[in-house]
Formats: C-alpha cells, structure tokens, sequence
C-alpha cells in the first residue's frame, strides 16, 4: 500500500488551491526552529490536524510533532504529563478545563505576546469574553466556537402538511405529536439529552436562554429554581417523554456525535444540537438520508438564544521554544502572516465556526457553507449566541456532571420540576 | 516409598496431601526449591507495582492536584514524588458521608452479585456441553473464545448494534417475527440498563471460566468416573461429587476473578452508558473515576477506588472461607 | 465428567447435547457475525428500518480504507492500524513466554510445596491485581519515564509482566492442583530430581492449563489500552486498543467501519487461539501413574 501524497488529498478536497497560491505569495526561506515543539489535541479529525502541521512545518519551517488522545482521556493524559514533567508546548484546552490550567500554572498568558491585539480587536466581544480567565487575562486563542440549533427535516415535515418550522416552543410539540399520531414519525423530537458534558446541560441551558430565563446569575450562582422560564423549558421536557416523542434511549447514548447521527437516518422531525453538526445531516450524501439540504436550520424557538461556547489551543508554560509555539497558536487560533488558513479549512471541512467575523467575507467560504446551510441565518442566530462564565468556577466541572443526573431524573418524572430545579441551585451551593 | 512418612498421598473426594520427598544429601530443601522457584515472578511483580502501590495509597490521603507538583517532595532513585498536603482520613471521611457514594455502592454489589452469578454458572454450563464428546468439539472449542477475545470498546460497540432502540438487529428480528410490536428499548430505565450491562459483561467474560473449567475437568482421572457408574451414580451424582469438589481451586479462582474484575470494570460503561440515565449505572469504580477526572478531585477518587480494593480483599477471604476452607478442612 | 451426558445410547440425550451445542454456539459466535456483517455493509443500510439480517449491498471498502488500498478521510489513523498491531503482537507474545515461563514454574511451587510466608506472599500478589488501574497510572508514568522506558516496546512489556505474573501464577497454581500429586511422587520414584519431575511429567501434561494461563495473558496484553495510551503515545510505538479507540472517536466515521477493525483487531488473536485449541484437548494418558 503506497502512503498517499497530503497534496494530493488537499488537492482532492479543492483546498490545493488555495495553498499553492499562499506558497507563491511572498514565502519566507524556511528557517529551521532551533527546538521541536510538541503539539497536542484531542481526536476530532486527526488526519486533518496532520495536515494542517505538516502545511506549517513546510511553509514555516516548523518541526511540530503532533499527537491525538481520545477525548475522554485528553484533559487527564495532559495532565498525567505535566506532572510527570513532561512539556506539551501547545495544547488544545476545553472552556470547561481552562480556568483551571490557568489558576495551575500550565497556561501562559498571551496577552503580551506579539499579534495577540490585533486578534482581540478581530474577535466577536462575547466570544472574547468568554476566552478569558476570570481575572481578565487572555490564556487561549480561539479554536472553534459552536452554539445550540434547530434543525428541522423539511420533507417530513412537508409531508404531514406542516409548511414552516416552528418557531415557538409550543409549536414545535403541537408538530411533533401530530407527526407522531399521523404515524409519520415514532419519535420525532431528538433533543441532545446525553450523558456527555456536551450534552444534556448545554441543552439545558439554549433552552432555558430560549425561554428568557439565565441559569446563573453575575455571581455564577445557580439561579433556575426562580426563573420561570427554566420551569417552562423543564414542564415541556417532561411532556415529551411522557407522551414518548423521544427515543428513549437519548439519554444514554455517550456523546453528541452518536445522538446527531440518528437524525441521518430521516426518522426525526426536529433536533436542537451544536450548530457543526448540521453539515454531516445536509451536506454529505454519503451519510446521510437527509442530505443534501434536506436537513434545515431554523432560528431557535422562542427568544432565539442558545447557548454559545468557544474551545480554544494554549501554549505551556514551561514551553522551552515559545517563539515557535506561539507561531503555531497564532497559525492555527489566528491569521498568522494574514492568512486565516486553519480557520478557513475548519469550516470547509466541518463546517466548524469561530469568533473571528472577518474570515466569512472570503468567497470561497461564502460558497461552501451554502452547501449545508443558510449562512446568513447562522450568522443571525450568533448574534444570540449566550456564552455563561460560571465555568470559570472551581465547582463548575463537578457541578456541571451531577446536575445531569438531576436534569435527567426531572425528564423521566421522578423529579418535579420545582424539586429538581431546587435540587440544581442546592447541588451548586453546595459545591460552591 | 516411604509409605509410613507423614502426609502420604490420598486422592478423591478426600482432597490430596503433598508428599514428603526422600531427603537425599540435596544442597536445597523443600522450601528454599519452592522459593527458588518463585522469586523472579514475585520480585519482577514487587518491582513495578509497589512503587505505585505505595505512592497512589500515600496520594488517597492527600490532597492532590496533579498540576501542582512543587511543594514537599521526596527523591528517589533520581525520581522526584511530589507529596501534596497530607490530610489524614479527609477524603475517605467525605467519601462515606456522601450518599452518592452509598447508593453506588448498593448499586455496584448489585451489579457484582449479578455478575459473579451469571458468569460462573454459564460458564460453567458452557463448559459441562463442551465437555461432552460430540461432532465438531476441537472447532467449538475454538469459537468459544471468540467473545472474551474482543476488547472492550468492540464488545460495546458491537451490543449496541445488536440492542440499540433504533437500529439494533435484536429488535429488527423480533419485529419482523411478530414478537413484537414496538421495539425495546433495552438502556431506557436504569435498572434494565443495569442488567444489560451485567449480561454483556458476562457474554464477555464467561469463555474465559469455561476454559480454566474445561483445563480443570481433563485432569480429572477417568477411573473416578468409571468407579462412580459402576456404583450407580448418575450425571447430576458424578457433577456434584466428583467434578466440582476437583474443580474448587478453579471455581475460587473464578469467583474471586470475576469478583474484582465487575468491581473494577469501567469501560464498558463508558462504551454503552456513561453511567447514565442520569445515575442508574453509576457504579464506584465509575463515581471514582468521574471524581478523579471529571471533578479534578485525585484524592477522593483514589480514596472511592481503594474502597473498591478493600471490598474486593474482603470478599476474597469470603470465598476462600466457604470454597477452600472446608475443601482444606477435609484433606 | 469423563464425557457423557449420553449413555452408550440414548438418542434423546443425543439430541439435548447438540441442542445444547447450538445454542451455545449461537450465543458465542451470533454476536460476533453480526459485528462481521456490518462491517461489510454500508452504514445507511445499518440505519434502515426495517432492518434486514442479510445486507442488500455487501462491501470490503471498510477492510480495504484500513488497510490503506484505498482512499478516505481518516487514512491517517487507519494507517497506523496494521504498524500498531504488530507492536501489540511482539508485546503480547513477549509477556506470554515470559508468563509461561516464570509464572508457570512459580504456580507449580505454589501448589506442590509448603513453605514461609506461602499464603502471604499469594494473597499479595492477587492483591496487586484488586488496584485500580487508573490511581496507580500517574506513578507508573513518572516512574517509566525517569527510567527512560516511556514510548519503548520493553517498558510496555516489563509493565504488563507486572499485571499478568499474578493472575498467571493464581491460575496455574489452581490447575496444577487439579492434577494428581501421584504423578510427580511416582516421577520421583523413578529417578528424576523435583525440577526434572516439573518439566519432564508434569509439564507435558498440562497443555490444557499452559493453554489458559497463555490465552488469558495474551488477551490482557492485546485488549490493554490505558497503560498503552499513557506511556506510549510516539508514532512507531503505539500498540492497537488507543488507535482504534481514536479511530472510533472520530465524527463521521461509520459503524461500519469501526466493525471492521474491531473485526480486525480480534482476529489475530482469534486465530492463535484456533491454532492452539488441540492443547486443550489433552488429557492424562492412562498408565502414567504406576500402580
């Protein structure tokens, strides 16, 4: 088996363009990096994560080694290490892991480092916000950011007469259970009520956001035992398993990835999820039934917020070669030289957002994201994207996990609603 | 032979003794032979685990925080132990006042019980079939470790293909045989989830017993069979005096086995449930691990996880108590 | 027990075991067919409904993409499928010989002879194997590391020595139990020292027990994934279970796929266990024992 060409692939997926044009275009002599730096993500497209260092160590004359860990295990492996005393130079970093790094000592700032305001003034100010530590400073650049949606299956919906998604929470359950009776549909409603940390609580909270309700309050207290929009949002969950429009299995499928995949198979009528996830339902046939653009975004229900976050890469502290490291964070989170290179390909690739509204003017952009979805619409419903700052907390990771339980154990009736919202802001007090 | 030397040998349902070889000038006795024997396994063993063994116990009564590795520190061999804060019984003591951690653990013996049942007595099962002379035995054999061969994340994967509400072939079958009208949802309520787990594990695990029981029962001398049916014995007669009361120091490595394998299991669950719904299949090796990792708390995570080790130390001298006891009591 | 459910007749009976055969049969290897029929089927036939046993397309495309003759999106991972499983294999076969070696000749001690600290020193050592992997990982990775046996194949294989030389020990001291101490008295009796009696009587008729204690350590070494991930992580070192749980990991990836190397992943191992089985057949030969 011959190992395949990385130009030829980027070639096949219409990227080689745009790279032999960059290469052309006043390159640098490659200068070899005195030190090579080590480079660490979690598994999300790996292959294209290669590619994208080996591009960089061509064209800037890096020696980047890079490495993918499961995510389950990412944070804890990176970890392990550092204690070990072995330096990771530039890290992908969770918004859930990142306050903590920081307040360890394993994050440096970038504050300081050249190029850095110029990102910060390129950047959306709640995304911004959001990437910051909870005392100002900066620790991260930008890796993708990613909000709630509703995406809607136009041909079912076509066919039990419905002409427009809803746009009201009580429409969308009046659709569902009339495709459920109508026999159109089993479980039309597939909302992304997993067990993982990218599951049920993000859910939890578009959809009290969607309902006018916050979850924390300016003290990143739990607030949601007094908003009665949560209590709305929390009523509506339990109506619908009760009344079985869900697959019942939806709260234990183990990542937002496996519960997004039941929709390819044409059977769900709504689904709310990470905003990424509607180019695998729209724009890949191979995949899945309702592609293409069969698979439709419609702006959240209700007030239209959901909820917003940002992921992001992080130098070391302890880098020995921060020069280096700091040209590839700026490489990969920013436009290093000018060129929004990573984040171009992250959105032709998967459809992937980021913070950063200068790089969607590009044409090419404009015209891949037509394949799977209303740019326009996307852009709009950013504009009410809600990003929380209570992960900046030390309880947060612990609160975060057990509130799923309790959330959980509302949707299946064995808590009330009153109860189970109490119980929330209980479980963070007491955390706190 | 040295027939009037104590111990002499008896086999049967009597149990055996060790003979006492003729002392020859020989430069080793009995013991230091033995030892001669055994040390490079346990000295091998000793190396690599004690270490860890005594840093991860030290690190139960601490508070840790991986990514703060300055402070007190000790050296050595070249290697450099960060200690973190010593704080006595703290992270056991919030442990055991945590009524997760309670009902868990309810939850967990639950799931062990359950799981050392159904594996030793299909395993055992499956091994008294194979045991039998019949067309295609060798290949048979072979198959059997098929499931146990697997890793894990495979085995999980591959039950979901077969259980899953949606599009597991279970339900397909069923369905389309008219048993069914709707399908199963087989993880919907914590308890059914459970008990999935619990047969998965054991579709995994099982072959494995059935192997040492099947390696056990050829060693069993023909001529105890052929004794017991000239008296008249039975299948079932043979099965409870002769075969089983062989097979004890099987039977007590498989019940210990399986015993601290459920207790210790984690990635199945990860594979099939991620301890949900909500906390149904949450079972204390899953708590400590979500404590270490998700919560960032090490200490109590290590501390949850070596109540896990005392448990299974406990039920060891358990089942050496009921199995071997009486087994040694009779020799 | 001496092989008969069946009498000499009984066709009733004969017909209960081969009933029993199969169902045992089906329950063993159902699973494991179903995980090899999906991987030659394509994923939107997976998702279907109604779903049907035998799939109307049937494609080697999975097995070719992880083998790397063909194109896909993630042939970086599975490139690095077949390099891995051949680590895991030298690691696997390593730690076994090592297993059968030292650990078998220690379970034999353990069973035939008494000496100090006998109970002692086996319940510490069944006790090493009650820890959880996960507590003692940091240590091992620090203590790996500062020996400079992070990312080699020996630091892997002295490590998994660790974990298997208890259960190995455990399992050949309870087979050899099982088998007659008359064999080594009357080995004794004809001559040969106690060592000689071990590897000249004893040992070659414990195929059955030699068999279990090698498939259960080769097992453990194959399906290991943990203590692999941590301390092996340069490409060129990696062992099988961490590559394909980042191959499973991954977001677009199909079932299929991943039944495919799941496929793949369990056959070597399948295929020893297949190449050995007649071992597990002996038995003792009449008239070994002297009368």
């Amino acid at each position: 088996m011959s190992r395949l060409d990385r130009r030829s692939f980027l070639k096949g997926a219409g990227m080689l363009g745009a790279s032999t044009a960059l290469a052309g275009a006043g390159t640098r002599p490659a200068r070899a990096a005195d030190k090579p730096i080590n480079f660490s993500g979690w598994v999300f497209k790996p292959d294209t994560v290669k590619d994208y260092v080996d591009f960089f160590n061509k064209k800037h004359g890096g020696q980047v080694k890079y490495e993918a860990i499961p995510w389950a295990q990412y944070h804890p492996t990176m970890e392990t290490r550092s204690f070990a005393g072995e330096v990771v130079d530039v890290m992908y970093c969770a918004h859930n892991f990142r306050e903590r790094w920081h307040e360890n000592g394993l994050l440096r700032k970038v504050d300081d480092l050249p190029g850095m305001d110029e990102l910060k003034k390129k950047m959306t100010p709640a995304n911004l916000e959001s990437l910051k530590n909870k005392d100002g400073s900066l620790s991260s650049v930008p890796y993708f950011t990613s909000l709630f949606i509703l995406i809607y299956n136009e041909p079912m919906l076509q066919q039990a007469g419905i002409k427009a998604p809803a746009k009201t929470w009580d429409e969308l359950m009046d659709h569902c259970t009339k495709l459920k009776k109508d026999k159109v549909s089993e479980t039309p409603y597939l909302p992304n009520w997993n067990n993982s940390p990218s599951g049920t609580m993000p859910q939890f909270m578009s959809d009290c956001f969607s309902e006018g309700a916050n979850v924390f309050d300016a003290k990143n207290q739990v607030i949601v035992d007094q908003e009665p929009g949560a209590a709305r949002a929390m009523e509506r969950w339990q109506k619908a398993w009760k009344a079985e429009l869900v697959n019942p299995e939806v709260l234990t499928k183990t990542s937002s990835t496996d519960t997004h995949r039941l929709f390819w198979s044409g059977r769900y009528a709504y689904t709310t999820t990470h905003s990424y996830y509607l180019k695998s339902s729209a724009g890949e046939p191979e995949n899945s039934k309702l592609a293409p653009k069969k698979a439709k975004m419609a702006m959240y229900p209700g007030t239209g917020q959901s909820y917003m976050w940002t992921d992001g890469y992080t130098v070391n502290a302890k880098s020995k070669n921060l020069e280096e490291a700091w040209k590839l964070a700026r490489f990969l989170g920013g436009n290093l030289n000018g060129d929004w290179y990573v984040q171009r390909q992250w959105c032709l690739i998967a459809g992937l957002d980021n913070p950063y509204p200068e790089m969607y003017e590009h044409p090419e952009i404009v015209k891949s994201y037509d394949n799977w979805v209303d740019l326009k619409l996307l852009k709009t419903q950013y504009t009410k994207g809600k990003v929380i700052a209570a992960y900046k907390e030390p309880w947060y990771g612990e609160y975060d996990t057990k509130a799923i339980a309790i959330v959980q154990n509302i949707i299946r009736g064995s808590l009330t609603v009153p109860q189970g919202l109490k119980d929330l802001a209980k479980l963070q007090k007491s955390l706190a | 032979m040295a027939a009037e030397a104590p111990g002499t040998l008896s086999i049967g349902r009597t149990g055996r003794r060790r003979t006492r070889a003729v002392f020859r000038p020989v430069v080793l006795s009995e013991a230091a032979f033995a030892w001669l024997l055994i040390i490079p396994a346990v000295v091998g063993i000793l190396l690599v685990i004690v270490f860890p063994l005594l840093y991860s116990f030290w690190m139960s009564f601490a508070d840790v925080n991986l990514l703060r590795a300055t402070g007190p520190a000790i050296e050595i061999f070249g290697i450099r132990l960060p200690l973190f804060r010593f704080v006595g019984l703290q992270n056991y003591a919030r442990t055991f006042a945590d009524p997760v951690y309670w009902s868990s653990l309810w939850r967990t013996l639950y799931f062990v019980g359950a799981f050392v049942l159904e594996a030793t007595l299909m395993g055992l099962g499956m091994a008294l079939v194979l045991h039998e002379r019949f067309a295609g035995r060798p290949l048979m054999r072979s198959l059997l470790l098929i499931p146990w061969s697997l890793s894990r994340v495979v085995v999980g994967l591959l039950w979901i293909g077969i259980l899953d509400f949606e599009f597991g072939v279970l339900n397909g079958i069923l369905h389309r045989a008219g048993l069914i009208d709707g399908y199963i949802a087989f993880f919907k309520e914590g308890f059914r989830a459970l008990n999935v787990l619990v047969s998965v594990y054991m579709w995994n695990q099982a072959p494995f017993a059935t192997l040492l029981l099947l390696a056990g029962m050829q060693s069993i001398p023909e001529e105890h069979y052929m004794a017991a049916a000239v008296d008249g014995a039975g299948y079932w007669r043979r099965l409870w005096y002769i075969t089983l009361p062989a097979l004890r120091p099987i039977l007590f490595l498989i019940l210990v086995l399986s015993t601290v394998n459920a207790f210790l299991m984690l990635d199945l669950i990860y594979v099939l449930t991620m301890g949900g719904p909500a906390q149904d299949t949450t079972t204390i090796s899953w708590l400590g691990f979500q404590t270490a990792f998700s919560f960032f708390k090490f200490g109590p995570g290590t501390a949850i996880l070596y109540t896990l080790t005392a448990l299974c130390l406990l039920l060891t001298f358990v089942y050496h108590w009921v199995v071997l006891r009486r087994y040694e009591a009779e020799a | 027990m001496g092989g008969t459910i069946v009498g000499e007749r009984g066709l009733g009976r004969r017909v209960l075991v081969y009933g029993l055969v199969g169902a045992v049969t089906l329950w063993l290897v159902g699973p494991f067919v179903w995980l090899f029929v999906t991987s030659v089927s394509y994923q939107k036939h997976l998702l279907a409904r109604p779903l049907s046993l035998i799939p109307p397309e049937v494609t080697f495309d999975n097995y070719r993409m992880i083998l790397g003759l063909v194109r896909f999106h993630a042939e970086g991972q599975a490139a690095k499928i077949l390099p891995s499983m051949l680590n895991t294999l030298i690691v696997a076969a390593v730690v076994t010989v090592v297993n059968l070696v030292v650990g078998t000749t220690a379970g034999y001690a353990y069973a035939r002879f008494r000496f100090p600290w006998k109970g002692v020193s086996l319940y510490v050592l069944l006790f090493t194997r009650m820890l959880p992997t996960i507590v003692l990982i940091p240590a091992i990775f620090l203590m790996f590391r500062a020996l400079g046996l992070q990312n080699t194949l020996t630091g892997l294989i002295i490590a998994y020595c660790a974990f298997t030389l208890p259960f190995t020990i455990w399992i050949m001291k309870a087979y050899f139990e099982t088998v007659p101490a008359e064999l080594d008295r009357s080995a004794l009796v004809d001559g040969c020292n106690r060592l000689q009696a071990y590897y000249r009587v004893i040992l070659p008729v414990s195929g059955p027990g030699l068999v279990a204690g090698g498939a259960f350590t080769f097992m453990l070494c194959w399906n290991e994934f943990l203590v692999a991930l941590i301390l092996n992580t340069k490409p060129g070192t990696t062992t099988l279970p961490p590559v394909v749980a980042a191959m499973n990991a991954q977001i677009n990836i199909d079932y299929s796929v991943i039944a495919a190397s799941g496929f793949l992943g369990a056959l070597p191992a399948v295929l020893l266990v297949l190449v050995f089985q007649r071992y597990l057949v002996q038995g003792l030969t009449a008239g070994s024992v002297k009368g």
